[in-house]
């Protein structure tokens, strides 16, 4: 299949996020800007945690449970470091508005660089996990696992990297939302999504258990872009215009 | 609250998951890689190209081809690779040779059944070159010719045990899923077309320089040596062997019967002369041959005589030739009787001489030696058909183990190994071998009750290292008797021609690398031995020597070389006709 296979999971992974990046990112440089600088913050956080894990593996079967949790638990230590740099950004855009008599930011803006800012982070995800697994793919053969019959190892691997592309990107938007109105249940959401999805991809370990794995991540990922399309829509017509 | 209450159920099912799952993990990239592909390793069939056209195999176009793997007797409905046992090959290529469905085939070395013989060639090799009318006497009775058959599919020959093991695994595992995905798929990178499309025969290959010509270096010493710049002339008897094999793998020709045990006998022969004293005051010169190139064509025959008749060999009094001894094929007689093959129109006196030499010898040694069948049309394939070509009353023999079609089941066959030759018809060969020689050197002057003649013999340990050394794979040409004359570029040695790279006006000597490796040993082995006896003070060299009577010997990675007098040399090519060259 060779190249066509290659760049059809390519596609299947990142296709929606070259939407997305041209659709809502582009048209603003300083977007693009937040994506990648949001892109190195969180694939500094994943090779700390690959460098840490590195030394324990290969391991007994378990050690993958220590693995995600604290690399997840790592992961949304950073996202509140990240949100705090941002307001410490967002300050100085303002000073830098009010000099240039523009207008300060608005909450459109703060959900714009959150989106943004998640579309960093599952680029990053996809990246690391996704693309180095997919490049045999374009070579002429293909793999199926033991314990996955029903779908090549670089079609799940692809199908799971665009499930947490869209998990992260609107992950950041309901985390910027909760941090901004301090709401406990949505700042706890984000990360218990994130644990679950994690967690959730370790079915694929199981016979046949690609076949539940899959959609169980994309289940995770459903719920998180309708959770956070709803404060979206719940927010954004009331407060529309309104300063930060 | 509830939600979150939910997801720690959730979280503590997941818990227990790391534990249900097993299986085989990947730990890298490359290790994934490492189980999508696996490198079958093979000796190919390649492609041919003759005066008339091309032989043998390559893929059909000018990109690799691949195909799902089946075992010979499966259903061919759509493209395949078959796995053929090698005792079928030639049945499912006339079945399904021209089957388009035929993508490519792997063969199995087979454990042959006793009796089966499988030569690839001719049963009348090389009848072209014939110098009698008859070209229609089987001399090869197991002959299939498939090594002389164009196909147009990729060939490979698996003989490993391991790689056939994998090879059958696969092609089950395809035959169980039916035609379902995924399957496992053999690919052939056997692109083997002329560079240039439009030149399917060696003229037009060679002109357009998009192919390669085979050849190579035969050698030839004078026994005992001579002072190059004024040479003594004397009648001069050849004793010749040929050295390389062909068969339908280009590199599988082991060749070990044939003929590969004419040159071992020839070799042990000529250690066994070596301590014979005062040779020098024999009325005749030996001058020994080995050529290669013979199995393709007779190409090292007809080069020496193309270059003696323009006199290129004048420099050591070799003009012309008085009587021909040829070893051929001597491994396994039996009940140690060889035949003496001559042809009618050879020279009575000299042919005659040449034969009581040999019903002499044979008498001193406990062996038999019989004339041919008087019913053969002539002499058996060998290099004596060149000189008969060119001059009818040659007096020349051929000595073989065979009198009126092969013994050798195997000629030219991946299967001519070591288990094809046995010690003592070698040993004994090489004695009636050397003894003729000296009875003819001396022009009979020698009795054959001689002390002389009594005390040549023939060294039966130098024989079996030159066995184990030609035919085995460890040490292969690593063995100590192939380490003290030089380094052998290869482990094992094939005695496929090869194709002449060189600039034909180099002088081989100069550069050992392009010389292989069996044809290296012989060149060395006979300078050592017809050398003029070791002194002390010999000067060490790496390649060549000062003094134009004397050549390098023994030269190799972990010691330098003796220059000894010795007229030993590989014979170059000078410029002739393309089409001499390559088959």
């Amino acid at each position: 299949m060779g190249l066509v296979a290659g760049f059809g999971y390519f596609l299947i992974a990142l296709g929606p996020a070259l939407t997305i990046f041209g659709s809502s990112v582009a048209p603003k440089p300083f977007l693009i800007l937040t994506v990648l600088a949001s892109a190195l913050v969180w694939l500094a956080s994943l090779n700390i945690a690959a460098i840490v894990w590195r030394a324990f593996l290969p391991g007994p079967s378990w050690v993958f449970l220590l693995i995600l949790t604290t690399s997840v638990a790592l992961q949304e230590a950073f996202r509140l470091l990240y949100w705090h740099l941002y307001l410490k950004i967002e300050k100085y855009l303002n000073v830098l508005a009010t000099k240039l008599s523009k207008p300060q930011c608005n909450y459109l803006d703060r959900l714009e660089i959150a989106l943004a800012s998640g579309v960093g982070h599952g680029l990053a995800h996809a990246v690391f996990f996704g693309l180095s697994i997919i490049a045999p793919a374009f070579g002429p053969a293909t793999y199926y696992t033991s314990s996955c019959k029903q779908m090549p190892l670089f079609l799940v691997s692809a199908l799971s990297s665009l499930a947490f592309f869209l998990l992260h990107t609107f992950s950041m938007v309901i985390a910027f939302n909760a941090y901004t109105y301090d709401n406990i249940s949505q700042k706890l959401f984000v990360p218990i999504m994130h644990l679950g999805a994690a967690l959730l991809t370790l079915v694929n370990l199981l016979p046949n258990g690609c076949t539940a794995g899959v959609p169980l991540v994309f289940l995770c990922t459903a719920l998180t872009m309708a959770y956070g399309g709803k404060i979206v829509w719940h927010n954004l017509v009331p407060v529309l215009n309104t300063p930060c | 609250m509830a939600a979150i209450a939910r997801a720690w159920g959730l979280l503590l099912l997941l818990l227990l998951l790391p534990w249900l799952a097993h299986g085989s993990s990947i730990k890298s990239v490359p290790e994934l890689e490492s189980r999508m592909y696996a490198s079958l390793a093979g000796f190919p069939c390649v492609r041919w190209l003759n005066l008339t056209g091309e032989l043998g195999c390559a893929n059909p176009g000018h990109g690799a081809v691949s195909a799902p793997i089946l075992r010979m007797g499966d259903a061919l409905d759509s493209p395949a690779t078959v796995l053929v046992p090698a005792e079928s090959f030639e049945e499912f290529v006339d079945r399904f040779g021209d089957d388009k469905n035929v993508v490519g085939v792997l063969v199995e070395n087979g454990s042959q059944a006793p009796g089966f013989g499988a030569s690839d060639d001719a049963r009348f090799p090389q009848a072209e070159f014939a110098p009698y009318e008859n070209q229609s006497w089987v001399w090869n009775p197991f002959g299939s010719g498939m090594m002389h058959r164009r196909l147009n599919f990729p060939v490979f020959f698996l003989s490993s045990p391991e790689n056939i093991e994998l090879a059958r695994r696969l092609a089950s595992q395809n035959v169980e899923k039916g035609s379902k995905r995924p399957a496992n798929v053999v690919e052939f990178n056997d692109v083997m077309q002329t560079t240039k499309t439009g030149t399917p025969t060696t003229e037009s290959c060679l002109g357009e320089l998009s192919c390669l010509p085979l050849g190579g270096y035969s050698v030839m010493s004078t026994f005992p040596p001579v002072n190059v710049s004024h040479p003594t002339v004397k009648p001069v008897v050849l004793a010749m062997a040929s050295v390389d094999s062909a068969t339908f793998f280009r590199d599988v020709a082991p060749g070990a019967d044939s003929p590969m045990s004419g040159v071992i006998a020839l070799l042990a022969a000529v250690d066994a002369l070596s301590h014979v004293p005062d040779f020098d005051s024999f009325l005749k010169r030996l001058v020994f041959l080995v050529f290669t190139g013979e199995a393709r064509g007779y190409l090292g025959s007809r080069q020496f005589l193309a270059q003696l008749k323009k006199g290129a060999f004048a420099d050591y009094g070799l003009t012309s030739i008085h009587q021909i001894l040829e070893v051929g094929s001597v491994g396994q007689a039996s009940e140690a009787t060889f035949f003496v093959h001559k042809q009618a129109t050879a020279a009575a006196v000299d042919t005659q001489q040449i034969i009581d030499a040999l019903y002499l010898s044979a008498s001193s040694t406990d062996s038999t030696v019989k004339l041919a069948n008087e019913d053969n049309p002539g002499i058996p394939p060998s290099s004596l058909m060149t000189f008969v070509h060119n001059d009818p009353t040659v007096a020349g023999v051929v000595i073989e183990e065979f009198d009126t079609a092969f013994t050798n089941k195997y000629y030219n066959s991946v299967d001519d190994n070591s288990s094809n030759v046995n010690l003592p018809s070698l040993v004994v060969a090489a004695s009636l071998v050397a003894r003729s020689l000296v009875l003819l050197a001396s022009d009979n002057n020698l009795r054959f009750d001689s002390p002389i003649f009594e005390s040549i013999q023939v060294n039966m340990s130098l024989v079996e290292e030159m066995v184990n050394c030609f035919f085995g794979t460890s040490p292969g040409m690593r063995c100590s008797l192939v380490e003290s004359l030089m380094t052998a570029s290869h482990d094992v040695a094939n005695h496929y021609v090869g194709v002449f790279q060189a600039d034909p006006s180099v002088s081989p000597n100069s550069m050992p690398e392009v010389i292989d490796d069996t044809t290296r040993f012989v060149w060395n082995f006979l300078a050592d031995r017809t050398a003029l006896p070791r002194e002390d003070l010999h000067e060490k060299c790496t390649l060549v020597c000062k003094n134009p009577d004397e050549v390098c010997v023994g030269a190799t990675q972990s010691q330098l070389g003796q220059c000894r007098v010795s007229s030993t040399r590989a014979y170059d090519w000078t410029v002739v006709a393309v089409e001499h060259l390559c088959y």
